[in-house]
């Protein structure tokens, strides 16, 4: 494919919704992005997400696999947006209420550092926690989200799991690649 | 060191590795000229200069050894030979491994057998065999031994007699050696002298009068000045001068800066070109004024006798110079002069400087500089000419009598090192990101020509014109910058095909044509590994042994010819050799047994040969027959289609085989055609649409199960978008038809409707959409809206395979696998 225009990775301004703040302490504790997907709430480092953007209007890509959602116009780039809830083995369902948000998320492949889509059910908030909160996740209960999250940090009662982005990009990928799974 | 600096180097050591390498390739054929043997000599002096910059010591060290050779060869020391040749693109091999390797932090070390080789080559040939038959090196003639009986096979059979000639050649030039044959004889370790001494001109001046101002950042670009004079004195005696005159009071004065200029009198044999080598690498901000002394003699004559006069108000060479600054007619008190003054004028260290007014300093510099000057006198000695002029009426007058040539720096004639024009380095990403924007400028440029229609803009017409224009422009400019000649991708080829030939001892002929056909960058620098890969089978199946060849007919020498050119609004490569053709018969046999062709297909049909290109075709077994390594062709056709171009073969058995590249262009921007499908808009790129027709007037039919259409009394195979993208909506009444071309024939693809032309800025679909043949990319819409861009050739041959899967599905009778 074509990479003569890569999506420029110059540092830009959060999106609109919130403009987290980046503390210097790096080392103890980390800002994430709280977001739903299928009655779970997870996590995810503000560090990869570039922005957050309410789900607007797509171009369907014909002959792509399900999973990918279509492309966007992010700012003159094309961006590509994946449905979550197929590599997490969830109904794309319509009626299921979603106020589905678009997360921007930053991904090396290869050399390149990209930006892609990732569609999710809704984006609530964003936390700080100290880097010693999060818990290794047990290896049963979570279906076929376990694979894609690497932690889980006790919240208002019950836990978020903290998602293992650059593995579903992975899965994403290879369920993308011919006769990979469509 | 600075990373970027770094970086820098090997970028520009990459460069000039490979002007060495083409510069060698070019050398025997060239060995007479001295213009370009003097540039490949420069490529390695560069490359050493650039080197020690960055203290890659075994870069620098290697480099220095080919450059004695070089140079060597340029003053027809050495006569130029296969051998030499040889020798030093072994060692240019292994200096791009140091550079890369040092890119990754390593250190690698030239193995000595190879630089004894080198400093073999740097002795007249005639001490080369003394040395040989007296000391019994091993070296020499081990390198000989290996290279003589390899002369280059693709020199052919005149070979010998040219070679022979120029050894003739050689022997003059060691008999006008060995006329001054002291020279030869005892000092035949200082090779420079000699080289001087066979082509000393009797009118040559005995020296230089160089001036070096480096520029203020000199030191910030991490050049050290101070090598450079070592690098002058060591080309003889020379007298040097420090000029401080823009020394800045000590408030003033950033350490990182560079305020310091020299006056340089050389006493030397070497000619003006050696000179210039030693300041290749100060940079463009600095400035260099090289005349040859007796230049200066002659037509400097009356300043000197100027500047004299004006100098005898000052004091006598060799007094104190502390009472320079009285005797010059400034009233400035003289506590910062006596300071100045005793700084020594070769210490470029700064000086003290007292708070004063910007008019005291004006007449300080001054003042300091006609001290320093009279100091310069007086180092310089007898030196006729050696002056400079003191104050500022002294210089108008020297530039008025002196020639330009001799003029001083601070004077509108200045002469910098590079007059040709400046070139930048620009970050490639950069220049894609320009190119983008200028395109989605075009885009809405395009956009706002709507207004002019509007009642009451009319007052905006013209500037929307202009808008139009200007726009137009800056897109075309800066499409233009990503354009690089096809040299810069055939230029690796010759020497590809010479190591080629020797491994496989063929008898190999390169011709290039059409080298400076421009294309865009990214597609030159894509298409390397795709042309390597071509060009090998060429010259591994393509090409028969010497033997085979004459049994054949056919002249020993092999050919390969790589040609490029414009065809239509579409760049082409050709990769052509006159071998054996491929075989049909295997491939259709081939083709036959994997299904990619139905079973009955002959061996003439024209679809056989691209067979080759198919994904798995070549396989094991088809190794020695076909393709080569395993490896096949389909990387090389998946290659050329990512870059929207296509690859086509014309083979005959028995005449050879031709390889053709059709490429865009350029590939950041199409000229497109807006259609609709299904409710969804998509850009067809121009280049692939011959003819639009509606559909209304002419009826699909079924012919041998296929969709056609019959379009001016031709059956034209029609492919249905809405079928193929699995669009739910059913088919509108009205649909057109795109004709396109695929494989010499005519195929119609229809759509819902069309909307218009537009300029499309492709953009990549982004990871893990690559196998997406259908779609060569996606743009952005006037109104922000993404559309796809289809390739229609993509398309056309996804549903043929399609069908083709379906026909052999049917053949033997089982359930279709693809509807």
């Amino acid at each position: 494919m074509l990479e003569n225009n890569p999506v420029s990775m110059s540092p830009r301004p959060f999106g609109s919704n919130f403009a987290p703040e980046i503390h210097t302490e790096v080392e103890r504790s980390q800002s994430y992005v709280i977001f739903q997907l299928g009655g779970e709430h997870y996590a995810l480092e503000v560090l990869r997400v570039q922005e957050v953007l309410d789900m607007g209007a797509l171009t369907h890509v014909p002959g792509s696999p399900s999973s990918l959602r279509g492309v966007l116009n992010l700012r003159g780039h094309v961006v590509p947006v994946w449905d979550l809830r197929i590599p997490f083995g969830l109904p794309v369902d319509s009626s299921i209420a979603r106020a589905p948000c678009v997360l921007m998320v930053e991904s090396n492949f290869g050399e390149q550092v990209r930006v892609t889509g990732l569609l999710v059910d809704r984006v609530s908030d964003v936390l700080e926690f100290p880097n010693e909160s999060i818990q290794p996740s047990p290896p049963m209960g979570l279906g076929k989200a376990a694979s894609y999250v690497r932690g889980l940090i006790r919240w208002e009662e019950s836990f978020l799991l903290v998602l293992d982005v650059d593995r579903v990009f992975i899965s994403l990928m290879n369920m993308a690649h011919p006769g990979g799974g469509f | 060191m600075d990373d970027r600096f770094l970086e820098m180097f090997f970028e520009e050591a990459r460069e000039l590795l490979m002007v060495l390498e083409e510069g060698l390739m070019e050398m025997e054929s060239r060995q007479d000229d001295r213009a370009f043997l003097d540039k490949v000599f420069r490529s390695a002096h560069s490359i050493k200069g650039a080197a020690g910059m960055v203290g890659l010591s075994n870069v620098a060290g290697l480099t220095d050894k080919i450059e004695t050779v070089l140079d060597k060869i340029r003053s027809k020391i050495v006569p130029v030979d296969s051998d030499i040749i040889s020798t030093l693109l072994e060692a240019r091999d292994l200096l791009n491994v140091q550079v890369d390797s040092a890119a990754n932090g390593e250190f690698t070390e030239a193995p000595d057998s190879l630089i004894a080789r080198l400093e073999e080559f740097t002795k007249p040939p005639s001490q080369r065999v003394q040395m040989v038959g007296s000391q019994l090196k091993l070296e020499p003639t081990k390198a000989s031994a290996d290279a003589d009986p390899a002369v280059s096979p693709e020199q052919g059979p005149k070979k010998p007699k040219r070679k022979r000639r120029e050894k003739s050649k050689t022997v003059a030039g060691a008999a006008l050696a060995s006329e001054s044959s002291e020279v030869l004889n005892s000092d035949g370790a200082a090779p420079p002298q000699i080289d001087s001494e066979i082509d000393a001109v009797p009118d040559r001046p005995k020296g230089y009068r160089i001036r070096f101002a480096p520029g203020r950042d000199v030191l910030k670009r991490g050049m050290n000045p101070l090598g450079v004079l070592d690098e002058l004195l060591e080309l003889g005696e020379a007298f040097l001068r420090v000029d401080p005159s823009h020394v800045p009071t000590l408030d003033a004065i950033d350490p990182q800066l560079n305020y310091l200029a020299w006056e340089i009198e050389l006493r030397t044999n070497e000619p003006i070109e050696r000179i210039h080598d030693v300041f290749l690498f100060v940079g463009d901000d600095c400035r260099i004024e090289i005349t040859p002394l007796a230049d200066i003699e002659q037509s400097e004559y009356d300043a000197a006798s100027v500047l004299n006069r004006t100098l005898k108000v000052e004091p006598e060479p060799g007094t104190s110079v502390l009472s320079g600054p009285t005797s010059v007619e400034n009233l400035v008190d003289s506590k910062p002069n006596l300071e100045s003054g005793t700084v020594p004028p070769a210490a470029p260290l700064p000086e003290p400087a007292t708070r004063t007014t910007s008019s005291i300093n004006a007449s300080l510099d001054q003042s300091r500089a006609s001290s320093t000057r009279s100091e310069a006198i007086d180092s310089a000695g007898s030196l006729p000419g050696g002056l400079l002029p003191a104050g500022a009426d002294a210089l108008s007058k020297v530039n008025r009598s002196a020639s330009s040539r001799a003029a001083w720096t601070g004077a509108a004639g200045a002469v910098t090192k590079n007059t040709s024009t400046p070139r930048i380095r620009v970050d490639a990403a950069q220049l894609d990101d320009l190119v983008g924007l200028a395109g989605e400028l075009a885009v809405l440029a395009d956009n706002l020509q709507g207004i002019r229609e509007i009642s009451g803009a009319e007052s905006y017409r013209l500037a929307l014109e202009s808008l139009e224009r200007v726009t137009r422009q800056v897109r075309d400019q800066s499409l233009e910058l990503r354009m690089v000649p096809v040299e810069e991708l055939f230029s690796r080829f010759p020497r590809l095909i010479r190591d080629l030939a020797d491994k496989s001892g063929k008898e190999i002929q390169l011709r290039i044509d059409g080298q400076e056909t421009r294309l865009d960058r990214t597609i030159v620098e894509r298409l390397a590994e795709p042309m390597i890969h071509l060009i090998r089978n060429s010259v591994d199946h393509g090409l028969e042994t010497p033997e085979e060849r004459e049994k054949a007919g056919k002249p020993r020498q092999g050919r390969i010819v790589l040609w490029a050119g414009h065809e239509g609004d579409r760049v082409a490569l050709k990769i052509e050799d006159d071998g054996c053709g491929l075989n049909r018969e295997r491939i259709v046999e081939k083709g036959i047994a994997k299904g990619l062709v139905p079973p009955n297909t002959s061996a003439d049909d024209p679809r056989v040969v691209g067979l080759i290109f198919e994904p798995g075709f070549s396989t094991r077994d088809t190794v020695n027959e076909l393709s080569g390594r395993g490896v096949g062709l389909d990387v090389v056709r998946d290659a050329v289609r990512a870059l929207r171009g296509s690859v086509s073969v014309q083979s005959e058995p028995g005449r050879g085989t031709c390889f053709t590249f059709r490429l865009p262009l350029t590939l950041a921007l199409i000229d497109g055609l807006l259609v609709e499908v299904a409710h969804e808009k998509y850009v067809v790129p121009l280049s692939q649409v011959e003819e639009c027709v509606a559909l209304g007037g002419t009826r699909p039919a079924l012919s041998s199960g296929r969709m056609c259409v019959s379009v001016r009394d031709e059956l034209v195979p029609l492919v249905n978008l809405r079928k193929l993208f699995e669009a739910k909506s059913p088919n509108p009444r009205r649909q057109e038809i795109l004709l396109t071309r695929h494989g010499g024939q005519r195929v119609g693809v229809s759509v819902d409707k069309l909307l218009g032309r537009v300029q499309a800025v492709i953009q990549s679909l982004g990871e893990g959409l690559g196998h997406l043949g259908r779609f060569s990319g996606a743009t952005i819409l006037g109104d922000g809206a993404v559309s796809l861009i289809l390739d229609l050739t993509a398309i056309v041959a996804e549903s043929r395979a399609a069908e083709i899967r379906a026909d052999l599905a049917r053949a033997m009778s089982k359930p279709e696998v693809i509807s």
